[in-house]
């Protein structure tokens, strides 16, 4: 595990923010109604020996520190603790942000974020914090914590009619067919 | 050994987004994995705050943001959390018991291999060195290995850090989600912290 003084510095965790804050909840879902999600580790190895050859596909997306990752304590308290205290901190969310300080200071009117005082916008986060310490969590710290760049294709927001030119491609590669298959047989 | 697909069969109905992404896994081609992720977050955050969606995801990863962060070392020095209290798991190895229980391989040809990944026990990252000894140990045993930790490192070990029992053994395992099937009460929440601490 790397040292907490070089992450730092990546990791957008306390920086950027005043050194107290306590976020108060944002969803009308107590800590013990949520569930969560815990990603299974993958022995590639055992899987091989029995005939589930995955590991070139896993190889080629960078993901083996990922998957090593995988394997260690999950937090159930505290993530659930940071779930319900976040929320999305978008260039909408930044905006707005804005918009609240000209209601209460009417003179900033025009100003630059900077001029009113607040920090600049860089990226997209979701906010949080634990027992009044903000917590960020951003593209680029999952891309530290997984040691893996954030780059390659992304697709998102297809709709599912089936005139899309991605369905033929797609059910080729699945199915070798480009007809939608419901069952593997 | 050949996994035999022909008895399987699988309800598969994934939206265009998600077979446009299994795609690119399948044909190797490279994709922005974290942007993936992060994506996926943020819409289940926003389905928690607007439809009381129950299931937080990435929890492992969440957990490693936090520590790398360096929260586990802020709470640490305030001692506001014990390592009970972190409500600590691991998630279940998928290897060829899973191909065995997905009856995807005949019980006969699973073998346990010496190489096997086994469950973290990693107990938490509250604690950089935990020390080998517990409040069960007998006291003349606990003092020796005190005293003889000063002398080699200069560095004392407080009462508080040793812990009540020794840890051994596995992390627990969470329930999956499948088999998950009502969410807890506040009863069951507040039990549960109370045997854990």
């Amino acid at each position: 595990m790397a040292s907490s003084s070089s992450i730092q510095e990546i990791v957008p965790s306390t920086q950027e923010a005043s050194a107290y804050e306590m976020t108060g909840r944002t969803m009308s879902l107590e800590e013990w109604e949520l569930n969560m999600q815990v990603e299974n580790p993958v022995d590639f190895i055992s899987l091989a020996y029995h005939g589930c050859e995955l590991r070139d596909i896993y190889q080629a997306q960078d993901l083996e520190d990922y998957f090593g990752m995988l394997n260690g304590p999950t937090y159930l308290s505290l993530v659930r603790h940071f779930w319900v205290r976040a929320q999305v901190y978008d260039r909408k969310a930044s905006q707005m942000e804005m918009e609240e300080k000209v209601l209460i200071d009417p003179s900033l009117q025009g100003k630059t974020r900077e001029e009113m005082g607040l920090e600049p916008f860089r990226c997209t986060k979701i906010r949080s914090s634990i027992m009044g310490i903000p917590v960020y969590i951003s593209e680029a710290s999952i891309t530290w914590v997984i040691r893996r760049a954030s780059e390659g294709k992304f697709v998102n927001g297809l709709d599912n009619n089936k005139t899309s030119p991605w369905n033929d491609i797609v059910n080729k590669t699945m199915f070798n067919s480009t007809k939608k298959e419901s069952t593997v047989s | 050994m050949r996994i035999s697909y022909q008895k399987v069969v699988v309800e598969i109905n994934p939206s265009l987004d998600h077979r446009v992404f299994l795609h690119f896994f399948l044909t190797k081609q490279k994709e922005n994995v974290p942007k993936y992720i992060f994506r996926h977050m943020i819409k289940t955050l926003k389905e928690s705050q607007t439809i009381k969606r129950t299931w937080i995801p990435y929890g492992r990863l969440i957990s490693e943001i936090l520590h790398q962060g360096g929260i586990l070392n802020a709470l640490k020095e305030v001692n506001y959390f014990t390592d009970a209290q972190l409500g600590i798991v691991t998630g279940k190895i998928i290897n060829g018991s899973t191909l065995k229980h997905m009856k995807l391989i005949k019980k006969e040809d699973y073998k346990v291999l010496s190489t096997d990944l086994k469950e973290s026990t990693i107990l938490s990252n509250l604690m950089d060195d935990f020390p080998p000894i517990c409040k069960k140990d007998p006291i003349e045993v606990q003092v020796m290995y005190m005293v003889d930790h000063f002398e080699r490192t200069d560095q004392t070990i407080k009462i508080s850090d040793i812990p009540e029992t020794m840890y051994a053994g596995a992390l627990p395992i969470p329930k999956s989600r499948k088999s998950k099937k009502r969410a807890m009460t506040e009863a069951e929440y507040v039990e549960g912290a109370l045997e854990q601490a």
